[in-house]
């Protein structure tokens, strides 16, 4: 698995919002791909792991060209994806294929196993032969047509009429006829195929599950009949059908069972092998990204925040969600020496994102400003408490609760004073924070959260909570969004590790 | 291991139990006996074939008012001349008893039973037809297609062990059968007994005079109504005053219910089937677009299809009949077509909205996500991917609202709209035999209501099968321990 | 911890019956929930685990039966339709957050319902004791919170609800039933911390159903392994993981990915989990065990007794059938 240097997609910038339909009243967009750079090598396997709504399928979906992107380019072949037509699109889709997440979902229970396997061959009309002559000449015949340089060639005639079949093709070479007629200027080959289309295409599809590791007999039955296992291998059939050079493999093993993963993995690998594809992986497990992938994009909020070897990645983390989610991982399979690490709260709400650093509202190792010394569970309060308010803001008031504001019976205010009573219960705060906080809450229960939130951003927040953190390069092929990547700072690990002690 | 049970009805079983084309036609050249028998069946019935072409393209010629009609209608008198064994005029049952004999009947057998004889010969010969179009259909999976198995031998598979919609199956057929065959069904015709029945006589053994006498069909008509108890009816299987057999009795007008009946189903099923065919097919095309699309290709459909609900559908009727009165469109089929059309344009909408549902939920599925992965064409993912899945809703809802076409014809004619008499329509025999139900001719009403039930559920029925036929899921027989492996795992992860 | 077990599952055998054959989804389950204990139940899709936890809460659906053996809470036995008794006393959580609130009611409405049903408490002191319970999962700002639809919660936060519904009752014990499958690894990260919390401090008897043997492993004190509606394994938590004693067992463990060496291909086990449908004549995972010899084929397996209370069903550790035991 030596990764080389070509990418066969290379996305730059990229973003995919997703707008509503809505005509009126229409919300800000979600940002579910929000400026990401990653380039996917030949040959590799590029795990994408990410939570839920971080992105991770959106973007395995916009190089596909199943979603349209907002910005920026998917570049394969020296074209951009993003801004192919229709016909260009379904040409590019007759070059990567897609595995999808549920086995029980991703298959048309009305059609037969063999249907769903030969509907991609169906689609594309497959197969238009591709003839290459030893020499110069026209090529004549149906179902046929010359092939174009740099292309795979399916037939190669001889000008003495001899003729060599590729050997992933189900055609055997008594079946093909050339006559070469040298009457003209240039020698015309006439190619008849005696084979029809319909039969190869059938051939083609048992030898696909015969290459997932199904049989013959499994052709004429339908997809209930099968175990989930069984049916990704189905999945995985259709999706190599076109013979694609790239697969994106939407977390192909996540509705799985531990055993029946472990066997769909292994015969992932063993295609790749075989047929040189390029994986981009997608996961939210990191134990099986860990075993499939060369490299591992760690998504969060829409934005790549580490990519880099795996094994380099896993060893050593430089980005504070990665070493979250390493640390995560339950069990034994966890990288992470010491106490775990556990996140608050969820991730923010795509629609919007934070301002500065994604990933500053749980981040366990926040730059603190230098203006207040206050120990970390302090500043943890104080973020929590601008969570709060910021959740005030987005959140749909109830018709009661606004009718309860303006007629001044100020419920609202009294849950937000037990509220912040009991978040910042035992800390001591020097006065001067005392009274940011006490006048950020006398704004909230005045109603207007956004400007609460907004002041204890300005006194409490840092470096983190303005700038968008760009692109570290980290060595070794690795980059990271983290400003903890600056000189200046302590790294990421020790300040977690120094700030657990801490803790009681 | 799923995969390791027994193979469902696939390819294996045709294998183990080899149809040799000898089983199907003891014969060498199977396809020439199966088109030589095919020919035979059709020698039957070649002249209400040919007239029946040329009718149609008579009735074309004339509603375009285009010229050559009568060069057609010579064509059209030469085509009434050949013969057809199954007419009545092979096996007659008007006829008159002259004191020791009936005569003009088949044979000299009773009106009722040379009725019966043609009922029965005409039943016999659609099934024929229909045996002889099987037949083809597994020689031609024999002999000629190239798979030894299809998905199609499935669906036909889990059909035949549907006796539900077997039943409907014959239901419909015996209808389609009734409306092809409608003028050779009835015990008179719709133009002797009804439309011109004052130009067309009628011999009789008058029992009073111990003659035979003549009188107008009209005249006859006029003493064999049904209005109400007694002296005052015809009832079903019951002969008249003037030897004449009415197997579903009279209506209140004294003419033949039967007659009206046959050749009603016709301008019953043409306007049903019509108007729900297009308004199926309309909601069906709208609902995968929309589903397909989403957003604002959706969003306007619901703005269309509000508007067009919004229309007072009777207003729009009256308007649209009185407007297009005198244009072709409503000159075809006595205007049933313009009905039909009318029915479609107003009735699209709710099918519509019923079938959005499903067909937006069938969209989210991954299997469509799947089919774009590899550039299925949107058409393609429509019919292959989603249709499958809303035919159920389809079927159901469209088997309905047949009914609900029909009955609707007739409260039409009650208003003086749609198809005018004397055209028989079932709906009018219904609304003509109102007044009577709880006399002794409750049979103007009830025959032709209970038909309607019929023909609605068994239409239902058979709609019912085919969503069964056409869903894998269904198939009882193949799934051996599949379903109980799910049942098990029913509380699973 | 008294000796007298809070919960005890004997034998159990729940029976799906469907038209053509009776699938034995539990076939004699036997285990033990002391009080304040972690226990965890462990298997593949189909083994039973989650029948068996819904036969506890009573909750076994047409056309599963409960058809013998016996659940005994506190030494009475639930199986002779006592669960109304113990409505309050056990609780369940399942996997799907979203699925188990009603998306027309405010989350304190589903609370305050529980606390009605279970507490008779109402008006407001339904309402507060819902806030208590919301801080008490660790829902910040509480007190809007609980005015909130379950639409406006995140999956996390959703799981949480749950969790204090069912502690609205004040349970002995918690039925959870992959808790943390639908989650994302942080989000149960917290759900796994929380649930620690809660048990230190109120107590809990936890049953921990999950297929993850991670979590497992983070999460109980004592594990059953369950295949095919059997239990053939059981042991304390660390000592399974040093030791695992069924080969079941052992090839669960070595076929998650993240353990091996990445190079290395992943060890599988071949077939799949078998649907009991008679009972027990053979080893039901003989079929796919790498150790299997000739009496697995013909003989049901008893559990074998192991040092340290632990215990397997397996052949291999029964001394009068094979060499026994030289595995540990």
């Amino acid at each position: 698995m030596t990764a080389r240097e070509d990418p066969v997609v290379s996305v730059q910038s990229l973003k995919t919002y997703y707008h509503d339909d809505s005509i009126v009243g229409a919300k800000p967009p979600v940002r579910a791909v929000d400026g990401v750079d990653l380039d996917i090598r030949e040959g590799e396997t590029v795990g994408l792991v990410g939570e839920s709504g971080s992105g991770k399928t959106t973007l395995g979906r916009t190089i596909i060209g199943l979603a349209d992107a907002t910005d920026g380019v998917v570049e394969a072949d020296g074209q951009d994806v993003t801004e192919f037509d229709a016909e260009q699109a379904r040409d590019w889709q007759r070059r990567v294929g897609m595995v999808f997440q549920d086995p029980e979902e991703s298959l048309n229970d009305r059609m037969t196993i063999g249907e769903i396997v030969q509907e991609p061959l169906k689609a594309h009309d497959w197969p238009v032969l591709t003839v290459a002559v030893e020499g110069d000449a026209t090529v004549r015949g149906s179902g046929v047509r010359p092939a174009e340089p740099d292309e795979t060639v399916d037939l190669t005639v001889g000008l003495d009429g001899d003729v060599t079949v590729r050997d992933e093709l189900p055609l055997s070479a008594d079946a093909v006829t050339a006559a070469v007629d040298r009457s003209g200027d240039a020698p015309t080959v006439d190619v008849t195929v005696e084979k029809s289309r319909a039969e190869i295409r059938r051939d083609r599809a048992f030898d696909l599950l015969d290459r997932v590791g199904l049989s013959e007999q499994h052709f004429y039955r339908y997809p209930h009949q099968f175990s989930g296992g069984q049916r990704q291998r189905i999945g995985i059939a259709r999706a190599l059908a076109l013979e694609p050079e790239f697969v994106v493999l939407d977390e192909p093993v996540s509705a799985l069972d531990v055993s029946v993963q472990a066997r769909i993995i292994n015969l992932l690998e063993d295609l790749q092998d075989e047929m040189g594809l390029t994986y981009l992986f997608i996961a939210h497990d990191l134990s099986i990204v860990r075993h499939i992938a060369d490299r591992v994009a760690v998504m969060y909020l829409g934005n790549v925040v580490e990519l880099g070897p795996t094994e380099s990645v896993y060893a050593d983390p430089h980005h504070p969600y990665t070493v979250s989610l390493l640390s995560a991982i339950p069990g034994s399979g966890s990288p992470w020496t010491g106490e775990r690490i556990t996140l608050r709260g969820s991730p923010p709400n795509p629609r919007d994102p934070p301002a500065g650093c994604p990933f500053a509202t749980r981040c366990p190792a926040k730059i603190r400003p230098d203006d207040y010394d206050l120990p970390e569970r302090t500043w943890r309060a104080l973020d929590e408490l601008r969570v709060v308010f910021r959740t005030r803001a987005r959140a749909e008031a109830s018709a009661a609760e606004t009718i309860k504001r303006l007629i001044g019976l100020d419920v609202a205010g009294q849950d937000l004073r037990e509220t912040v009573s009991d978040l910042l219960a035992d800390h001591d705060l020097p006065p001067a924070a005392q009274s940011t906080v006490d006048a950020a809450v006398e704004l909230a229960a005045g109603g207007d959260d956004d400007a609460a939130a907004e002041q204890l951003r300005e006194a409490f927040g840092s470096r983190c909570d303005r700038e968008h953190p760009e692109p570290y390069d980290g060595g070794e092929d690795r980059t990271s969004q983290c400003l903890r990547q600056e000189a200046e700072y302590d790294g990421v690990a020790e300040t977690i590790r120094a700030r657990q002690e801490d803790e009681p | 291991m799923a995969g390791a049970h027994g193979p469902s009805s696939d390819a294996a079983d045709d294998e183990v139990t080899p149809e040799t084309a000898s089983t199907i036609l003891p014969t060498e050249s199977p396809t020439l006996v199966w088109v030589g028998l095919g020919a035979g069946l059709l020698a039957f019935e070649v002249g209400a074939l040919a007239t029946f072409l040329v009718a149609i393209l008579s009735d074309t010629l004339a509603a375009a008012s285009l010229p050559g009609v009568g060069f057609v209608e010579g064509i059209e008198a030469a085509a009434r001349q050949l013969p057809t064994l199954l007419s009545r005029e092979t096996v007659p049952n008007e006829g008159y008893w002259n004191g020791q004999r009936w005569v003009g009947t088949f044979l000299g057998l009773r009106p009722e039973v040379a009725w019966g004889i043609r009922v029965a010969l005409v039943y016999l010969y659609a099934l024929a037809v229909a045996g002889w179009a099987v037949l083809g259909y597994r020689l031609y999976r024999r002999e000629y297609r190239a798979a030894d198995w299809t998905p199609r031998d499935d669906v036909i598979d889990r059909f035949r062990n549907h006796g539900w919609g077997l039943f409907g199956l014959a239901v419909v057929f015996m209808f389609v059968v009734m409306a092809v065959f409608a003028p050779a069904l009835g015990p008179t015709t719709v133009d002797k007994n009804m439309r011109n029945s004052y130009d067309n006589e009628l011999t009789y053994w008058d029992a009073e005079t111990d003659s035979v006498e003549t009188i107008l069909v009209g005249e006859a008509n006029l003493a064999s109504q049904s209005r109400g108890d007694g002296e005052e009816r015809v009832g079903p299987m019951e002969y008249d005053d003037f030897g004449r057999f009415h197997p579903f009795g009279t209506l209140p007008t004294g003419r033949d219910l039967f007659t009206f009946i046959a050749v009603g189903s016709r301008i019953s099923l043409v306007i049903g089937l019509l108007s729900v065919g297009l308004s199926v097919g309309v909601a069906t095309s709208l609902a995968l677009i929309g589903a397909y699309y989403k957003g604002r290709v959706d969003l306007g459909m619901v703005l269309v299809s509000d508007g067009v609900m919004a229309m007072p559908q009777l207003l729009l009727l009256i308007m649209l009949t009185t407007v297009l009165k005198d244009t072709w469109v409503a000159g075809l089929y006595s205007g049933a077509f313009l009905l039909a059309l009318i029915f479609a344009f107003t009735g699209w909408t709710y099918m519509w909205r019923s079938l959005r549902g499903p067909a937006l939920q069938v969209s989210e599925r991954q299997w469509i996500d799947a089919a774009k992965s590899f550039g299925q064409r949107p058409r393609t993912i429509m019919r292959q991917h989603m249709l499958p899945y809303i035919t159920g809703y389809l079927l159901i809802y469209g088997s309905m609202t047949l009914g609900g076409a029909i009955i609707a014809i007739a409260g039409l004619s009650f208003l003086g709209l749609g198809v005018s008499p004397p055209t028989p329509e079932w709906g009018r025999a219904v609304n003509l035999g109102q007044e009577y139900v709880d006399t002794g001719s409750w049979h103007i009403s009830l025959i032709p209501g209970l038909l309607i039930t019929l023909v609605v559920t068994g239409f239902n029925a058979l709609g019912d099968g085919i969503r069964d036929a056409i869903d894998p899921r269904s198939d009882a027989a193949g799934s051996d321990a599949d379903d109980g492996a799910a049942a098990g795992r029913g509380g699973g992860a | 911890m008294s000796d007298e077990p809070l919960l005890s599952v004997r034998d159990l055998e729940v029976v799906f019956h469907t038209e053509r054959e009776r699938i034995h989804a539990v076939d004699g389950v036997t285990f033990e929930i002391r009080e304040g204990q972690t226990v965890g139940l462990v298997g593949e899709s189909g083994s039973g685990k989650s029948v068996t936890a819904r036969s506890i809460l009573g909750l076994v659906d047409e056309p599963g039966r409960i058809e013998g053996g016996e659940i005994l809470y506190r030494g009475e036995d639930l199986t002779e339709d006592n669960w109304a008794d113990h409505r309050g006393d056990i609780a369940i959580v399942f996997q799907d957050p979203t699925n188990s609130l009603n998306p027309v009611y405010t989350i304190g409405n589903q609370i305050e319902e529980a606390l009605r049903i279970h507490q008779d408490l109402r008006g407001r002191a339904a309402t507060d004791r819902a806030i208590e319970l919301l801080e008490d999962v660790g829902i910040p700002d509480a007190p809007r919170r609980v005015d909130e639809y379950p639409h406006q919660l995140s999956g996390g936060m959703a799981q949480r609800a749950v969790i204090a519904m069912a502690l609205a009752c004040d349970p002995d014990l918690l039925v959870c039933d992959e808790p943390t499958t639908a989650l994302d690894v942080t989000i149960q990260a917290q759900i796994l911390d929380l649930l620690a919390e809660l048990q230190a401090e109120q107590d809990l008897a936890i049953l921990f159903i999950t297929h993850d043997m991670g979590v497992i492993e983070d999460a109980t004190d004592w594990v059953n392994v369950i295949y095919a509606g059997e239990v053939v394994e059981r042991a304390p938590t660390e000592a399974l993981f040093d030791h695992p004693a069924h080969p079941y067992t052992r090839a669960l463990l070595e076929s998650i990915p993240g353990r091996t060496d990445p190079d290395e291909r992943l060890p599988t086990i071949e077939g799949e989990v078998p649907t009991p449908t008679g009972p027990a004549t053979d080893c039901r995972f003989a079929p796919r065990c790498p150790e299997a010899f000739e009496d697995c084929r013909s003989v049901a397996p008893e559990h074998v007794s192991l040092d340290g209370d632990r215990s397997a069903a397996c052949l291999l550790h029964d001394p009068a059938r094979s060499d026994g035991g030289e595995r540990q």
